[in-house]
């Protein structure tokens, strides 16, 4: 079984590469758009359960919680309607992978362990211009066309070691890499001018660790609490190096509360100091501190309530890059069930995701489809 | 069984899931400068002075009888151009069934057609007449030594060309030609035309639309003779055009075009960082006239230029693969212009970047060779203020925004 697993993740990390797609508007800033290391069930809780859940990134002390091995890949499908800078654009979507896990006990001991890769920062655009330049002396129609194809991928591996039946502890170990595909193209009015295409490659690498812990003082009640520091991030195009962007340093936290048999109550917050990448994004890119607060309600999903939860959510978010003075905030309405199947030895997790985003001269409005796979061998 | 099969079916969910995962690359609108995600796409334009050297002519690439096409012009342009034709001997006798190798008499001539192919003419009305010519004419007929033969005395037909292309047919009587038996019925005219402006392009034998010409007689098919019609045809024998020799180039003139064909060879020198290291959108060559080009009315000519694939002088063969004749490719130049010649080479410096190997040496040559009676004179990089200029716009490489 483990060692079925371990191919699988294999597999999955050689091909796991992010797709071609028109990703947020606010991804052309900075590194991109930051992704949250989240687990389909934490969206659809609105990323209350981000400090108690071991399947999400953002707490390895949360691998307390795992008892079986579980392998866990998610892919999701956004609806955009983009609004920049007063032009509408609709009909815009892509499809992402955006994170696979592994994680699980070694034997019976205190000891637990997850490996797999989530998305750290999405850096997909396909922007296009028009503008009138002189050449020779004569006026000429140009169309520009700027794309980047690709992401920061956040590899990570954890152990968490439970001290007792309350508490546990973890630390994890993260590897940023990734890669994108930038063009650039100018066609000119003008057949006498040919059209200009030029490729390269980016490539971007650094380093995180993290910490946390989780509390479990009752059957009915947990609480988590990590904290992450990532490097720099470095970047090169063709390997000739560029200038790092310092990464954030952040700290979560939040709770879980079981209100009744069939009815959960989870919580969190985190904040994150994305305005050290200010030195390093392009001119004229705005870099804040951002801060999020999430709390979801599951309800049903256990023995003796409804087979399939019900799993309501909302997050609030502000985003570290803008074009302006003006910091970007998102709001996330979700909703989400799961269905077991295999006699309980897998399952699909599924997400809705109703994002509204605004700010820096940017509305954003995102129907966003997340679907996870979840084995239990 | 339960458990390994649901295992195995979900590894391989997770297989197609993460090798399947496609998405539409779409366009969002720009913002520029704020969301432009990099602005480095800045076109330069530069001209370079004296980056063409070693420029030489040189002539016979293709001669006026080897040519693709039959030129025939007037007497407005700078070149009065007529065409010279002989075709094979027609037979004594004429072998009447195709079984029967016994020929018979022929009794009378009734009249000979010659079919042209029009390949191109001027607009308007376009006069051509038709001359014959001594049973000896060769390719080494010259436009002096012609000129005797096209006078009214010698003309045999005249007709008003009225096809834009095609075939065009002349009728002519054996009574215009007085040698014809004498001749051994080995027909030798010549073409000119008789409208001053008007310009005729005609096809050629090495171009598959050779002239021939057809034979209508009357034969005696039968023991008692019974007269019988019949007809044979002739393809041409050579055809050849003739023109006014003109005057010799002067010192430091270059020549491209005209009859027999002339080419010039230049070397372009430009620095290697634009050349290899930047993006060229767009090059021009520039070459100042000696004078008004000496053409036929209305015979603009096409110039193209060519990467050699090596540099060993005149007989430098030209890279099969760098072939252009993309239509913005090259230039045109119309008759009696003295206007800078403008001709594109911007494939051409492409091709040398992506083929190091090509000698940084090309060819200008007018389209086809032999093809037009237009010589295009222009001064070589000799000149202290006349000598050739490339003007190149090209895009250095692009930043990608990482500072």
């Amino acid at each position: 079984m483990m060692r079925r697993a371990m191919l699988v993740i294999a597999a999955l990390l050689g091909v796991a590469v992010p797709v071609e797609a028109q990703n947020s508007g606010y991804g052309i800033l900075g590194i991109g758009f930051p992704t949250r290391p989240t687990s389909v069930r934490g969206r659809a809780l609105g990323d209350g359960i981000a400090a108690t859940d071991y399947q999400s990134a953002l707490n390895p002390g949360a691998l307390g919680l795992a008892e079986n091995l579980t392998v866990a890949v998610g892919v999701s499908q956004e609806y955009r309607n983009l609004t920049l800078v007063g032009v509408e654009t609709g009909g815009l979507q892509q499809v992402r992978f955006p994170y696979a896990v592994l994680s699980g006990r070694l034997g019976r001991t205190r000891l637990a362990y997850s490996l797999g890769f989530f998305e750290y920062a999405e850096r997909t655009f396909d922007l296009s211009s028009t503008d009138t330049v002189t050449l020779r002396g004569a006026p000429v129609i140009v169309t520009d066309r700027n794309g980047s194809a690709g992401a920061v991928v956040d590899g990570r591996g954890a152990l968490a070691w439970s001290l007792n039946a309350k508490w546990s502890l973890g630390t994890a170990v993260h590897v940023l890499g990734g890669s994108a595909r930038l063009t650039a193209r100018r066609a000119f009015s003008d057949s006498s001018y040919r059209p200009y295409v030029e490729t390269s490659d980016a490539a971007f690498s650094g380093f995180g660790w993290s910490i946390g812990v989780l509390a479990t003082p009752s059957a009915k009640f947990r609480a988590g609490l990590a904290a992450r520091v990532d490097g720099r991030l470095s970047r090169s195009v063709d390997r000739v190096p560029g200038t790092d962007i310092s990464l954030p340093m952040s700290v979560t936290g939040g709770f879980e509360a079981r209100l009744a048999t069939a009815a959960r109550f989870s919580a969190s917050g985190s904040w994150r100091s994305w305005s050290k990448a200010a030195a390093g994004a392009e001119a004229g890119t705005q870099a804040f501190d951002t801060w999020e607060a999430g709390a979801g309600l599951e309800l049903g999903g256990v023995p003796r309530s409804t087979r399939f939860p019900i799993r309501l959510g909302a997050r609030y978010a502000t985003l570290p890059f803008s074009a302006t003075m003006e910091q970007p905030h998102e709001l996330n309405l979700t909703a989400g069930t799961r269905i077991r199947f295999a006699e309980s030895h897998a399952q699909f997790d599924f997400t809705v995701e109703r994002i509204m985003r605004e700010g820096g001269n940017v509305t954003e409005r995102v129907w966003h489809f997340i679907l996870g796979l979840e084995l239990l061998p | 069984m339960g458990k390994r099969f649901g295992w195995l079916r979900a590894e391989g969910a997770l297989l197609v899931a993460a090798l399947g995962c496609v998405g539409d690359v779409v366009t969002a609108p720009d913002a520029c400068p704020a969301y432009c995600a990099s602005t480095g796409i800045t076109p330069r334009d530069t001209v370079f002075l004296a980056a063409i050297s070693r420029d030489s002519s040189h002539r016979g690439y293709q001669t006026a009888n080897g040519a693709q096409q039959i030129l025939v012009a007037g007497t407005a342009g700078a070149r009065e151009a007529r065409a010279i034709v002989k075709f094979f001997a027609l037979p004594v006798r004429f072998q009447v069934l195709p079984t029967d190798t016994t020929t018979s008499v022929i009794q009378s001539v009734d009249s000979l057609r010659i079919n042209l192919s029009l390949r191109k003419r001027t607009t308007g009305t376009v006069e051509l007449a038709v001359y014959r010519l001594p049973r000896a004419t060769d390719t080494l007929l010259t436009y002096d030594a012609a000129t005797p033969f096209f006078q009214d005395s010698t003309k045999v037909a005249q007709i008003t060309v009225s096809p834009d292309t095609g075939r065009v047919q002349i009728v002519i009587s054996p009574n215009d030609l007085p040698t014809l038996v004498a001749d051994s019925f080995e027909v030798a005219l010549g073409l000119a035309v008789t409208t001053p402006t008007a310009n005729l392009q005609l096809g050629s034998i090495e171009a598959g639309f050779g002239m021939f010409v057809e034979r209508f007689l009357q034969v005696d098919s039968a023991t008692p003779p019974i007269r019988v019609k019949k007809t044979d045809s002739r393809l041409a024998q050579f055809d050849t055009f003739i023109f006014q020799d003109l005057p010799a180039p002067a010192t430091g003139e270059l020549f491209v075009g005209g009859a027999p064909a002339a080419r010039a060879l230049m070397k372009l020198t430009l620095p290697s960082r634009i050349v290899d290291s930047t993006n060229v959108v767009r090059a021009t060559l520039l070459l100042i006239p000696s004078g008004p080009v000496l053409a036929a009315a209305d015979d603009t000519v096409r110039l193209l230029v060519h990467a050699l694939a090596a540099d060993i002088g005149p007989k430098s063969p030209v890279a099969i693969a760098a072939g252009d004749d993309e239509a913005r490719a090259g230039g045109y130049v119309a008759p009696n212009t003295a206007d800078t010649i403008r001709i594109d080479i911007t494939n051409l410096i492409r091709l040398w970047k992506s083929n190091t190997e090509l000698p940084r040496t090309f060819v200008i040559r007018g389209v086809p060779d032999a093809g037009t009676l237009s010589e295009i004179r222009f001064w070589s990089s000799q000149d202290a203020t006349r000598h050739p200029l490339v003007q190149v716009t090209y895009v250095p490489p692009f930043g990608f925004g990482v500072q």
